[in-house]
């Protein structure tokens, strides 16, 4: 698509070619997060109301109030863009966007499809796991610049809980590596293509616990319910983001549920197949590339919509959690992290390095 | 002139300019996010050389680690947070010196000054000999810079046209190379920790290495296993000490409150 795309002119100006096909690229990226965004808004207002048998919005647009969610944001866009006298104004100007920033830089290296990655890197899933990590600047910021102590409190709060579950969260990622013996997310995708017990996630019982580790820490390292303490948006003052209001405290909650989607293909692709279905039909009806070139495109899309859907089913399953359990004190939040995450995975990887040292292949 | 020129260019200017503000301002918490900038940076730099898995280790350990942990120090020291720094007399001296003898040794490694004293054969060819210098790369820029090795005999005699030769075979190796894509690196990196430098094993041709240059027979088999042990147990050491220092105040607290 790209080759054919960049030869439809003279060779001087393929550049230019590339580069559209680049920012098309981007732009498409970057819409179907922010989609994703909006559509997660409303689902989760509708979860919660059916979760506390509310009927959740319904007012605004039509049947089930799908308009919901760009009300929101032109509400958002019309409020006051406030900035505390206290406040650093460069660096409380500079926080909202370090973490929706360093949010979007992952699907730099998270394939949609076979082969559908901007950059097919040899060490994608590390190198996803330590720009995800760079989000916590965007909290830290927030905090220390807003010149409230409210805030200050808040943001140490919540770096803390996202520096601790980087831990679990990065064990449970070195154990499907390990499994597959690659880091390349692509090439980790494609080993589970076929039936889904070709899952990763039923590779080998220790890889099953694993899963549950990683949404857990998944769910914890985005700084959501049940371990939404720094934040708290009802009970404390919203924590780190209590001086911010407007499109900024927007651009805070977007950066939240971009990393949640880019946690979740993470955890799709290590765990569930990625863009491989649960049944092998893009096989069945020649949707392959072995067969022709246009044809493996359409499945790639069938795939990458696949994908899609998984992880919009775990974010669900995040939703349905937070509006299920009761929210965690902050020291229960550590000792979840350190006394539990971290020694079941550490256990699961020993575990599943003898499972790989005795059943081999 | 193409993208890949100008984001390296975009990502040398803001290392450099992040490091400057970091030298200039006086307000700790920019100080912290400037360096957050500068090291990022640095990562950019280091995934357009084609380094993916270094440059995730660069994010990965400076700025998503020991960064946060500065800007906890910043965090925790309230009076520090929001005010000034300024440096003594004594901090700038020590610092100048820090710096310049930094920015020398990178001089030095980089080829770019040549000491008398230091053989010139290493100045130019800062990782062992030519031809293990890029040897998981490309064929032409290794065949160059072993022919090039192959003349290092006469080294007193024409210095500056060996110098001038292997310049030019790097820069050939080098244009090679950027249209190439790049090998993965990590697998690489990953055995040469376990012991085997997997580069050297295929680079290395030993027939073209003179007898008495030292720095082009150093044997393939020695990868980086004893430093890496040697850091394992440095960290086991830390730990154990974190772990007894919390332990320690932990007591102390429980008497305290007893005597209470």
């Amino acid at each position: 698509m790209k080759t054919w795309f960049v030869e439809l002119v003279p060779p001087g100006w393929q550049w230019v070619m590339e580069t559209i096909w680049a920012v098309v690229i981007a732009v498409i990226v970057i819409a179907i997060a922010l989609l994703s965004v909006a559509i997660f808004n409303w689902l989760e207002r509708k979860i919660a109301g059916r979760t506390q048998d509310r009927l959740g919005p319904h007012r605004v647009g039509g049947r089930f109030g799908w308009l919901q969610s760009p009300a929101d944001g032109i509400k958002l866009l019309c409020k006051e863009d406030l900035v505390p006298t206290e406040a650093d104004p460069i660096l409380f100007r500079l926080a909202p966007y370090l973490g929706l920033t360093a949010a979007f830089t992952v699907f730099f290296v998270v394939p949609f499809a076979d082969g559908w990655a901007a950059q097919q890197v040899n060490s994608a899933a590390f190198m996803a796991l330590a720009i995800l990590g760079m989000d916590v600047f965007g909290t830290v910021l927030a905090g220390l610049s807003s010149g409230s102590k409210y805030s200050l409190l808040g943001g140490m709060r919540a770096a803390a809980q996202m520096v601790s579950y980087e831990v679990p969260l990065g064990m449970c990622v070195v154990i499907p590596v390990m499994c597959f013996g690659t880091m390349d997310l692509n090439v980790i995708g494609e080993a589970q293509s076929g039936w889904f017990w070709h899952w990763g996630i039923f590779a080998n019982p220790f890889m099953f616990v694993t899963f549950f580790v990683f949404l857990v820490c998944a769910t914890a390292g985005c700084n959501r319910a049940p371990f939404d303490m720094a934040e708290a948006e009802s009970e404390l003052v919203a924590g780190f983001m209590t001086e911010y209001s407007g499109f900024r405290w927007a651009a805070f909650f977007m950066g939240e549920y971009t990393s949640m989607v880019v946690i979740c293909g993470l955890g799709s692709i290590l765990f569930l197949g990625g863009w491989n279905g649960p049944i092998p039909w893009t096989e069945w009806v020649w949707l392959s590339e072995h067969v022709h070139p246009a044809l493996g495109w359409i499945g790639n899309c069938c795939g990458a919509i696949g994908f899609l859907a998984k992880i919009y089913i775990l974010i669900a399953i995040m939703m349905w959690a937070r509006w299920s359990l009761p929210r965690l004190r902050v020291d229960q939040v550590m000792t979840m992290c350190l006394k539990y995450c971290f020694p079941i995975t550490a256990a699961m990887f020993l575990g599943a390095m003898l499972w790989m040292a005795a059943f081999p292949g | 002139m193409n993208w890949h020129t100008i984001f390296f260019l975009i990502g040398a200017f803001a290392a450099c300019a992040a490091a400057v503000g970091m030298v200039f301002s006086r307000n700790m918490t920019r100080m912290a996010m400037l360096l957050v900038g500068s090291l990022g940076s640095v990562a950019l730099l280091f995934f357009l050389a084609g380094a993916d898995f270094v440059g995730a280790l660069q994010l990965m350990v400076y700025v998503g680690g020991t960064l946060v942990l500065i800007i906890f120090g910043v965090m925790m020291t309230a009076s520090g947070a929001r005010g000034g720094l300024a440096a003594r007399c004594m901090n700038g001296m020590l610092a100048t010196l820090a710096g310049s003898s930094l920015l020398l040794l990178l001089l030095i490694v980089s080829g770019v000054l040549c000491p008398m004293n230091i053989d010139s054969a290493y100045c130019e060819a800062p990782v062992g000999c030519g031809g293990c210098e890029r040897g998981d790369f490309g064929e032409g820029g290794d065949s160059a810079a072993n022919s090039t090795n192959g003349t290092a005999v006469a080294s007193t005699v024409d210095a500056e046209t060996r110098a001038a030769q292997l310049v030019a075979a790097k820069r050939e190796s080098m244009r090679e190379n950027s249209e190439k894509p790049f090998p993965p690196t990590s697998g690489a990196l990953g055995s040469a920790l376990a012991g085997v430098r997997t580069d050297t094993l295929a680079g290395v041709d030993h027939e073209h290495c003179d007898a008495a240059d030292e720095t082009c027979h150093h044997t393939p088999g020695t990868g980086y296993m004893l430093p890496f042990e040697i850091v394992s147990v440095h960290l086991v050491v830390v730990l154990l000490a974190a772990a007894y220092l919390a332990r320690a105040k932990k007591v102390r607290a429980e008497k305290q409150s007893t005597t209470v």
